[in-house]
């Protein structure tokens, strides 16, 4: 059994243009110890799907409509609304993308990790302040003692993701979603906010969600990734075979679009046209009016999610062949 | 908050203080000859001129202000012409009443302010914030002196549960406190609910859900404390101004305090009641700045000045 199983999820927020589908039956599952990174543009629903996880779309505007979110053989998705924060924090945990903003800039950081353990009454060894300054310890913070007690301002930006990653992993949870954890950083500091989250998933055998567009974070962290496009998984594949073999054109545009070490090709193509209007996307498939290889069929048809190869599946009507 | 900071603040409010003590001495004086005032019309110019002479004011204006600055600068504020005492004396009995008054009519005001607009920004848009938005507007509206006078006419007229006017026990105090508490209720409701509107949006409201905060903490602890520095600004500019006394309601309930015999002073031409009441309200809203912003800082730590 999985220990995370997305079925079928199907979000909606109301607008002032209309109905926004934001996820179209997103379908995905993560085993434990595993990294799953969710790879798409903005607007393609990664943080959406982040968000029904964590039970933070806000209603209104926001409704899941149907699906399904099994956690460790429970349905959230039926599970009262204080049940459901007792498993955030606990056992499935978030990190932010911009630490700056999501931490509370009234309360001295220390205190805002040691609430982790106030809100879901742990009481570790040797009390929560000294577990709070192991975690800054371990997380690569100088002087913890003193840091401890200031306040998020005072703090570079890698430093503050750092002290977000710290909240997250205090109780030691099951599920780990970090919402594209390196975006705000400056690329040195993203890769030791990357080193850190490698150096977390090593010691601990949590499954792991990663969040990002950046293909060279998935390549470092990742071992699946399941690529999305306007609120559908389009593929989803080991990170090794979608960089080499990926069968959905959308993530073959993808990888083409963005600069390689591993290639020597020094030409970047990129996707024709935007991504589309989530009031009115195209029939069928969504990507069809992108692709160069849409056919009258994919105006017709949406292409189911189909297994392609062991462990693989894409959602096209004409998938790239094998390499 | 450093002691450098605070001397350069006493010293800019010296500057101030200088500067507002040296207007009120000539204004003042434009308001009459206090000698009309206090001798009876048939007074003999003998009467008057004696008077005058008694009073220093048959001297040149200038020369009475070089002697009435020397005063000042040794907190010497002469006497009182109604009350035959020192000025300040005077002043220093009024100034607690009105502190006292204005301190609990705000203090309630906040408080409860704080209640309603955070259940108002809660329950946005329905019908508990609908019936909020309705009562902080027609309190922040309406005129005090028309809600002492109805205040008077409902309890101490029709009813007879609260005296109309003056001094004693603490059933004296209801209705000027009720008249006080109004607008500035209203108006810190408003500013609470827009402020804890926007702090429940703000991304760490997000983070503390995620991390499995309930619904009272997430309120009250996480959006609360970012949501009520305007609502400490907003108080202390009325704190401010009711420093300055309650102005209609003291007059309205025969309310001894600083507002009353400041309005008193001005009809009586006792000029130096006048000087010292406003020398000691002066002193009482630098007080209650820093105050606000030492309050500030404990609140927020970004505004905290090295």
């Amino acid at each position: 059994m999985a220990l995370l199983e997305v079925k079928d999820l199907q979000v909606s927020f109301d607008t002032a243009s209309g109905r926004i589908f934001a996820l179209n039956g997103v379908s995905f599952s993560l085993e434990r110890g595993e990294v799953l990174a969710l790879l798409g543009e903005s607007g393609s629903g990664k943080s959406v799907t982040a968000s029904a996880i964590m039970d933070l779309v806000p209603n209104p505007p926001g409704a899941i409509d149907r699906g399904s979110i099994r956690f460790d053989g429970t349905e959230l998705l039926k599970l009262s609304r204080t049940a459901r924060r007792d498993l955030c924090g606990s056992r499935i945990a978030l990190i932010f993308q911009d630490a700056l903003a999501a931490l509370n800039p009234v309360y001295p950081v220390g205190w805002q990790i040691a609430e982790m353990y106030r809100i879901h009454g742990r009481n570790p060894e040797g009390g929560v302040e000294k577990a709070v300054i192991d975690l800054l310890t371990a997380i690569g913070i100088p002087d913890p003692e003193r840091r401890a007690r200031q306040y998020p301002h005072e703090f570079s930006g890698g430093m503050r993701q750092r002290i977000m990653i710290a909240m997250a992993v205090a109780l030691e949870p099951d599920v780990i979603i970090a919402d594209e954890p390196t975006t705000a950083l400056d690329v040195t500091i993203q890769a030791q906010v990357v080193d850190l989250l490698a150096t977390i998933r090593k010691r601990s055998d949590a499954g792991m969600i990663f969040i990002t567009h950046d293909l060279g974070v998935v390549a470092e962290l990742a071992d699946r990734v399941a690529v999305m496009y306007a609120g559908r998984i389009v593929e989803t594949a080991n990170v090794f075979e979608l960089f080499e073999d990926a069968r959905h054109p959308y993530s073959v545009g993808l990888l083409a679009s963005q600069p390689r070490l591993d290639t020597d090709e020094d030409e970047l193509v990129p996707i024709p046209g935007s991504a589309p209007n989530p009031v009115a996307l195209p029939s069928g498939c969504a990507f069809r009016t992108r692709c160069p290889r849409a056919e009258a069929l994919c105006a017709e048809v949406i292409p189911p999610l189909e297994t392609v190869g062991p462990g693989r599946q894409a959602a096209c009507h004409f998938p790239v062949s094998p390499a | 908050m450093s002691f450098t900071y605070f001397l350069k603040r006493a010293a800019f409010a010296a500057l101030a203080l200088a500067a507002l003590m040296t207007s009120a001495f000539f204004l003042v004086r434009l308001t009459g000859d206090p000698v009309n005032l206090y001798l009876p019309i048939d007074a003999s110019d003998a009467a008057r001129e004696t008077m005058r002479l008694r009073l220093g004011l048959d001297r040149s204006l200038l020369a009475q202000f070089f002697d009435w600055a020397w005063d000042i600068l040794r907190l010497d504020f002469g006497t009182s012409l109604w009350h035959n005492r020192p000025a300040m004396d005077v002043v220093l009995e009024a100034l607690p009443n009105t502190l006292a008054l204005g301190a609990i009519a705000l203090a309630l005001a906040f408080a409860a302010a704080i209640v309603m607009g955070s259940i108002a920004a809660v329950n946005a848009g329905g019908w508990i914030d609908r019936g909020v938005n309705v009562l902080s507007q027609a309190a922040a509206s309406v005129p005090d002196f028309w809600l002492g006078l109805m205040g008077v006419l409902l309890f101490a007229v029709t009813f007879r549960i609260l005296p109309t006017s003056g001094f004693g026990g603490p059933i004296y105090w209801v209705l000027p406190v009720a008249c006080l508490f109004a607008r500035p209720f209203g108006t810190l409701v408003q500013i609470v609910r827009g402020s804890m509107i926007e702090a429940l949006n703000a991304t760490f409201v997000r983070t503390a859900r995620a991390k499995g905060a309930r619904d009272g903490r997430i309120t009250f602890v996480h959006a609360l404390r970012n949501a009520l520095l305007p609502a400490v600004t907003v108080t202390g500019d009325l704190a401010a101004q009711f420093a300055g006394g309650g102005g209609v309601v003291e007059v309205v309930f025969g309310f001894p305090g600083i507002g009353k015999l400041l309005i008193d002073g001005i009809l009586k031409r006792d000029f130096a009641i006048v000087q010292a009441s406003i020398f000691a309200v002066a002193v009482v809203i630098f007080v209650i700045n820093i105050l606000v912003d030492m309050l500030y800082a404990s609140i927020d730590p970004r505004v905290r000045v090295e």
